[in-house]
């Protein structure tokens, strides 16, 4: 399977190609995804698109559902 | 000829739109997800398609059907559905019959601590562990109702997680019944659910059994389980818990589709009473597996495109698949005492972080909407409202175009 690289909080992982966004931020070991309007971490709960939980900065765009996009090669995630 | 657009490609929405294209008409298949398969067909990076889906999959390819995922559609204006792209910008798709197989969502009852990283949903890890989540060496405990639980705890500990137990709310007399009423009507499940089995073993399956509380600090560290009198300490790396699932009515909601506890009512071929241009398939209609999301699926293509001899012929065969969903809603009824999970301080709205304590002193959805904003956040109140019909009876907050949160660009880039 064709792997590509992605940055995650400026640390690179190599994906297979295919994975969510998502599942590129649990493989860098990350827990916390967003913070909420009070400042508590979170992380995803519905996994389909649902509950927004699950939302990044992906290439300095805010609020972008990390289960609902896939990762593209040089593609830079940042999480909270 | 005639255009028809089906809205959601699970097992419902592929069968609508080969069953469709199949008769001759002109059929549009749309997704907001990047991949094909709706949730219980969902593949991955690292998960095939599973076989059952696979024929349905080659049967749409040869079917002659424009297939758009990553599309949402966010408006039904007159006969045109707005469809919002990745791109953030917008267009319109007219057509002369739409077909809503939008699928259904999982209800969370909240608790406290479930707002935790890594306290998700039941499908929800199951549809993360198909999009890369690694699960090696985590103790989860699977939690909430329903047989969803057996192939979320198999899946996980299939991918080296390590179940600590499956805390299933309904009691044994329930169970017993629904394992009876599933060798009956549908024993190939049977098999599958034995299957299931194999793998988290020797994992306990707690009955009248649910999660009372999460505790953790980045994290959840460990959960507390209880019947209802005694209490019992696990600790765990994530819990994957929810209480069954709910239909995503939302846009048939926005053309005024009837409802009755939370389901789109249809006629026997799948259209909606309000408009017979409408149609509603799977889940959406109430909760009842894969089999019959299939035949509704089939029964809305073929009628849509003007076939509704052939849709008559697969009327038995649904009201046959209908009962395993009664079984369903029988054997998985919600106790009474789920209603106390919450405490005061508990966050029901995530998005906007209400609390139950501050929910409680109003009369409805629309007064803590404009009271508290439970509800209007990202996700449009679709988590909260639905925790909330069941823990205070509150009807569903109203549907306002768009039904998913859009950039203003999209309505700008026409």
């Amino acid at each position: 399977m064709k792997q590509i690289t992605v940055k995650v909080n400026s640390k690179s992982i190599v994906v297979p190609e295919g994975s969510t966004v998502a599942g590129a931020v649990y493989m860098a070991g990350e827990t916390a995804f967003r913070k909420s309007v009070t400042g508590q971490p979170r992380s995803p709960v519905c996994g389909m698109g649902i509950c927004f939980e699950c939302r990044v900065q992906i290439d300095n765009q805010p609020h972008q559902r990390a289960c609902h996009q896939l990762c593209r090669e040089g593609m830079e995630i940042r999480t909270l | 000829m005639t255009e028809v657009v089906v809205v959601g490609a699970g097992p419902a929405g592929i069968a609508a739109a080969c069953r469709a294209a199949e008769s001759g008409a002109n059929v549009t298949l749309l997704d907001d997800n990047p991949y094909l398969g709706g949730q219980i067909w969902r593949y991955g990076a690292g998960y095939s398609v599973p076989k059952k889906a696979k024929r349905w999959f080659n049967r749409l390819d040869k079917a002659d059907v424009i297939v758009r995922t990553g599309e949402t559609v966010i408006d039904i204006i007159g006969s045109a559905v707005q469809v919002q792209t990745e791109a953030d910008n917008s267009y319109n798709i007219a057509f002369d019959k739409l077909i809503l197989a939008t699928g259904s969502r999982e209800l969370f009852i909240p608790f406290p601590g479930w707002t935790l990283p890594n306290v998700m949903g039941a499908g929800g890890a199951q549809a993360l562990l198909k999009a890369g989540m690694p699960v090696k060496g985590l103790r989860v405990v699977v939690g909430g109702s329903g047989p969803l639980l057996f192939a979320v705890a198999g899946n996980l500990a299939k991918a080296g997680a390590k179940i600590v137990c499956i805390a299933e709310q309904a009691g044994q007399m329930r169970l017993a019944k629904f394992a009876l009423g599933t060798l009956r009507y549908s024993p190939s499940k049977m098999l599958q659910g034995a299957g299931y089995t194999w793998h988290y073993f020797p994992a306990p399956y707690r009955l009248n059994t649910w999660v009372k509380e999460a505790r953790g600090d980045s994290q959840v560290r460990k959960v507390v389980l209880t019947d209802g009198e005694k209490q019992r300490t696990e600790p765990c790396d994530m819990v994957a818990c929810a209480y069954g699932l709910v239909p995503n009515v939302e846009l048939a909601s926005l053309v005024g589709c009837k409802q009755e506890k939370g389901r789109a009512v249809v006629d026997h071929l799948q259209r909606t009473p309000i408009n017979r241009s409408i149609f509603c398939s799977g889940e959406i209609t109430g909760i009842g597996g894969v089999e019959l999301a299939i035949t509704e699926g089939e029964i809305a293509g073929l009628a849509a495109a003007g076939n509704e001899r052939a849709a008559k012929i697969l009327v038995p065969k649904r009201t046959k698949q209908l009962r395993f969903a009664r079984l369903l809603d029988n054997c998985f009824a919600l106790k009474d005492q789920l209603r106390d999970l919450p405490t005061d301080d508990t966050i029901i709205c995530r998005c906007e972080d209400i609390t139950y304590g501050e929910l409680k002193s109003q009369t409805d959805q629309r007064s803590a909407k404009l009271y508290t904003r439970c509800g209007m956040g990202s996700c449009q109140g679709r988590i909260c409202s639905s925790a909330l019909a069941y823990l205070l009876g509150w009807e569903s907050n109203s549907v306002h175009p768009p039904v998913v949160p859009t950039k203003i660009g999209a309505f700008l880039n026409r």
